[in-house]
């Protein structure tokens, strides 16, 4: 048993004790944050932690665990902080997202938007002034086709924010169709009109009649963005369109413009055999016949058959050249199911889209927001190897066991007051 | 010919009320006039469809006339309309050339029905100087004896699928005035089919 000269001076002690740590907690809420030495931040706590590492001084090492992509700002700031001599470290797991805006060269699908993020999950993509699509990105990637685009467009997603700034759109010119009077005729100008582009045509109606608003008009690129030629041409109109085409302009040859010989230098691939039409009620573009092709060794294969190729597409010089096996895609629209109406204006235009002359009216504009988790490993180098411990858990704050000993103290106190029967 | 685009087929549309057969020759005299003044490609008897069917579908022109009351049926409506939607252009003419008639009255409520009401085609549209050149639509000569109504019908009317006609209405009696075999047309000092090369070149070009 203690005598009470020890229990007074236990009790002394615990009151001392009490006293220091009353003094301690008071001077950690009135003095400047102790940041010197290490510092462990998550993503929360980022914003706090910078305005305290500029306003005060920078940690000589500091861990941070993010969940999330920082904003553009943070990591800017952040950059800044270790370019002043901090040691930072940074940990987290993140998927990848990123935007890319292009122009195209099709005039009601005039900007291409694409995106990547994590497999399989949601991205919200926007202008400024509204939502244009939710995707989802299947595989990692995901595109939309847009008309208008204000401002930048921003994909959103799980771990964050891509931005890109609107491209300028490109200048697309007519397009010239020459044809036989025939339902493909008919239907190809139908769709390429419906879905925006400036169509002039001629179409062969007698031994030397045609009908159509492409009359004599020189083709060259400052006009025209593309011709179709749907039928074999009459003599000296094959060598003004290879003229064209070295020039940089898009020439799509279809029907019996690919057995015509005098344009056979300009096309990427030779007519094959015969492909008969699946006939079926509802008919599909898989379904549709006309010819296979032999491709030429630079051409590209756009679309094959069963191994065999239907659609291929070349280089003539500065221009491109596509060739399209299938006879009667007419049937397609007329007699496909309820979406191929829109298919069908979808493919022409994106199969003339594709060779049309369209030049960029200015550079593209990259900027690192594009791509945000690129430009926070450029900017903070890859992730640590190894995750501080101190990271692993909820960090024990000082005041907190500094309010624990006190708590201690005083108990201890009353305690040995107590057994002496004092109150 | 596999391989290179199809052959224009001529069609007539079968409807489930009325007389949609009662002009058998127009086919065969209009076939012989677009392969007589054009080089296109024309396939040399024509095809009968039935206008609430997807066969419909296989030919974008569709002739339909008759002498009785019209009245489509839903399936038939739906069809039709998809068919003009899709691109495909339906020649309605009435063959009783009378104004007031049964086949008139029925025929343009059921127009209104299935599409819009029916609008008057400017005689400087395109129909009528796309192959040969009309001031517009040609009269018949039904229109100016005893069995008519010796009115002469100015203008044809349309339904518009955006700027592009989708159907093509007459109160002329085109049936009656080309209903012969192509044979008699050495008869003719002028032929009277000419017009209809019109509607099939526009529906071909347009």
């Amino acid at each position: 048993m203690r005598s009470p000269i020890d229990a007074r001076s236990f009790e002394w002690g615990a009151r001392a004790l009490l006293f220091a740590t009353v003094l301690a907690l008071l001077w950690r809420v009135w003095s400047p944050p102790p940041v010197a030495g290490n510092e462990a931040v998550t993503s929360d706590g980022l914003a706090g932690a910078l305005q305290r590492w500029t306003t005060g001084p920078a940690p000589g090492r500091a861990s941070l665990r993010i969940e999330r992509l920082p904003s553009p700002a943070e990591r800017d700031w952040l950059a800044a902080v270790v370019r002043a001599g901090s040691d930072v470290e940074w940990h987290g797991s993140l998927d990848a997202i990123a935007v890319e805006a292009l122009a195209s060269a099709e005039p009601q699908h005039s900007y291409v938007i694409r995106a990547t993020g994590a497999p399989g999950s949601g991205l919200t993509v926007t202008d400024g002034a509204r939502e244009i699509a939710a995707i989802e990105a299947r595989e990692g990637a995901a595109s939309v086709r847009t008309t208008v685009l204000s401002g930048p467009v921003s994909v959103n997603g799980r771990v964050g924010r891509a931005s890109a700034a609107r491209p300028r759109a490109r200048r697309i010119g007519r397009v010239a169709v020459i044809g036989p009077a025939g339902w493909e005729t008919k239907f190809v100008i139908a769709a390429l009109e419906e879905r925006g582009w400036n169509v002039e045509s001629r179409v062969a109606v007698g031994p030397a009649v045609t009908v159509g608003t492409l009359r004599g008009a020189t083709l060259d690129t400052s006009r025209y963005s593309a011709v179709v030629v749907v039928q074999q041409l009459a003599g000296g109109s094959a060598a003004e369109l290879a003229r064209f085409v070295r020039t940089g302009g898009g020439l799509i040859a279809t029907g019996g413009a690919i057995r015509d010989r005098s344009l056979a230098s300009l096309l990427p691939a030779r007519p094959g055999r015969s492909l008969g039409a699946r006939d079926s009620a509802v008919v599909t573009r898989e379904a549709l016949g006309g010819l296979t092709l032999a491709p030429g060794p630079r051409a590209a294969v756009l679309e094959a058959r069963a191994e065999a190729p239907v659609v291929a597409a070349g280089r003539v010089g500065n221009g491109r050249v596509i060739v399209a096996g299938y006879s009667d895609t007419w049937q397609w629209r007329m007699r496909g199911d309820d979406s191929s109406l829109e298919a069908h204006r979808d493919w022409w235009s994106a199969v003339v889209g594709a060779a049309a002359y369209a030049p960029d009216t200015a550079e593209s504009v990259h900027s690192p927001e594009s791509a945000p988790l690129a430009a926070w490993h450029a900017a903070l180098g890859p992730p640590g190897a190894a995750e501080p411990l101190l990271l692993r858990g909820r960090r024990l704050p000082v005041e907190a066991l500094l309010f624990a000993l006190a708590a201690l103290a005083l108990l201890s106190e009353i305690v040995s007051r107590r057994r002496r029967s004092l109150p | 010919m596999v391989g290179l685009v199809s052959d224009f087929v001529f069609c007539t549309g079968r409807y489930a009320s009325g007389d949609w057969d009662s002009a058998p020759l127009v086919p065969a005299n209009i076939i012989d006039s677009v392969a007589r003044y054009t080089s296109i490609a024309v396939s040399p008897s024509g095809v009968v469809a039935s206008v609430d069917s997807r066969d419909v579908l296989r030919h974008p022109l569709l002739y339909m006339t008759g002498h009785l009351p019209v009245r489509f049926t839903e399936a038939e409506r739906r069809m039709l309309r998809q068919y003009t939607r899709r691109g495909g252009m339906i020649f309605l003419d009435d063959h009783n050339h009378d104004i007031g008639g049964i086949f008139h009255q029925t025929a343009t409520e059921e127009i209104a029905r299935t599409w819009t009401p029916l609008r008057p085609l400017p005689n400087t549209h395109a129909l009528y100087s796309c192959f040969f050149r009309f001031d517009g639509p040609p009269t018949t000569s039904h229109e100016l004896n005893g069995w008519g109504d010796n009115l002469i019908h100015p203008q044809l009317s349309v339904v518009y699928e955006g700027d592009r006609i989708a159907v093509l209405y007459s109160n002329k009696d085109y049936s009656s005035e080309w209903n012969y075999h192509p044979d008699n047309k050495r008869f003719l000092a002028v032929d009277n089919t000419r017009f209809g090369v019109n509607i099939v070149v526009y529906a071909l070009t347009h």
